[in-house]
């Protein structure tokens, strides 16, 4: 055997051996609270139920749903496309799985706020990136997108370009069209013309 | 201090840049080192020619032992270096069909690449025909997302999975290595020598 090939292999070996007496250097990689602190002040981490109902009428394939409520709440609805991992579960490898998909925007969403910021600070603890909120939750969404109240006169063109974004999204979702009033047809109509009076011509 | 772009000392619009400059030094080595040959590369099957082996074993272990002592200076904060998810189902299952690959076409995706870029014929087929396995692959997708996904471990690190500490693992690594190394040198001197 080569000489070269001797020492080689014992510098690997050395260099071995020094690991094992190396202290370990554990650094995990859970986000300082400073900076936690900073994410949730800036609220960059929502999600307006008006732009995510425009991302999922364009079938945006960056969108992924995520339904932090109980596997009974989200049975009885969930969005569409979205996953259920129940709060309490979010910890679980296979949900956790779930976040390893490249490419997606992870929107949490409950019926309020406050499921889904819990599950968006436990996620960024875990040093997951690309995480949203749905702001306002399902219950804002209903009374945003489902069944928007129409802006008065006054308001402003913005406010009922808005109103109309909505009701087309409304549509989308719910499948009811807008009601659109056709005029009553009229009555017969008496066409006949009049006979026109002979008018008095000539005289004094 | 490191990992440098998930660390934001360079920015991360670098990303493609250093990993085309990376890739061309790869590539360049790869061919400089004869990798370029299927011939060389089927040779760790037929126990003519074990470079492959002695090569990335050597390269997995000499990045490890590096990384461990950048760690320990504190160059690089591990945690932050990205770990391959682990789905063990389907990577038994893919490092058969690819070893089966390997053997019939006598290149792996990186150097049938590498020997394509020097105009050689058959590794020129087996990359077209590899696009061609990407896209039955892609077609029959939905048939195979559930395996696909099956026997998921997370991000984990096989030291993790045994228990076992790093520096212990290494070593055990790095004398698996050597020993092979050793036991293939043998091998080779007694299989007869191919030309090629």
């Amino acid at each position: 055997m080569k000489k070269s090939y001797v020492i080689l292999a014992s510098v690997l070996v050395i260099l071995g051996i020094g690991l094992i007496f190396l202290k370990a250097n554990r650094n995990t990689n859970e986000i300082p609270p400073e900076v936690l602190l900073n994410e949730l002040n800036e609220n960059t981490r929502y999600v307006s139920t008006d732009e995510l109902a425009k991302r999922i009428i364009e079938s945006d394939p960056s969108v992924q749903l995520i339904d932090v409520r109980d596997a009974k709440d989200a049975l009885a609805f969930m969005l569409p496309g979205a996953i259920n991992i129940p709060l309490k579960d979010l910890l679980k490898d296979e949900s956790q799985a779930v976040f390893t998909r490249d490419g997606k925007d992870f929107i949490f969403y409950s019926n309020g706020d406050i499921l889904a910021n819990q599950a968006w600070i436990l996620s960024r603890r875990l040093g997951l990136n690309r995480l949203y909120i749905l702001k306002g939750g399902l219950n804002y969404r209903v009374e945003t997108i489902l069944q928007p109240k129409p802006p008065a006169a006054t308001e402003p063109q913005e406010a009922i370009d808005l109103y109309q974004a909505r009701l087309g999204a409304s549509q989308f979702f719910t499948g009811t069209t807008i009601e659109v009033k056709t005029p009553e047809p009229l009555g017969n109509i008496d066409l006949t013309r009049k006979t026109k009076k002979k008018k008095v011509e000539g005289g004094c | 201090m490191g990992p440098l772009i998930p660390s934001n000392i360079i920015d991360p619009s670098w990303n493609n840049v250093i990993a085309l400059l990376v890739g061309v030094a790869f590539g360049f080595i790869l061919e400089s080192s004869g990798f370029s040959s299927s011939r060389k590369l089927a040779g760790v099957f037929y126990g003519y020619d074990f470079v492959v082996l002695k090569v990335f074993f050597t390269a997995a272990i000499t990045a490890a032992l590096g990384l461990y002592y950048f760690q320990y200076l504190g160059w690089i904060n591990m945690s932050l270096v990205y770990i391959n998810p682990t789905y063990v189902a389907s990577t038994i299952v893919g490092g058969v069909i690819m070893g089966l690959g390997f053997i019939m076409g006598g290149y792996c995706p990186g150097t049938s690449y590498c020997a394509a870029g020097i105009g050689k014929i058959d590794a020129i087929v087996f990359s077209v025909a590899m696009l061609f396995g990407i896209l039955i692959f892609s077609e029959f997708y939905p048939l195979l997302e559930g395996f696909y996904n099956s026997g998921f471990l997370g991000n984990v690190t096989v030291y993790e999975v045994l228990g076992l500490p790093v520096g212990w693992f290494m070593i055990i690594l790095i004398v698996v290595a050597l020993g092979a190394f050793f036991v293939t040198s043998l091998i080779q001197d007694k299989v007869k020598e191919v030309d090629y």
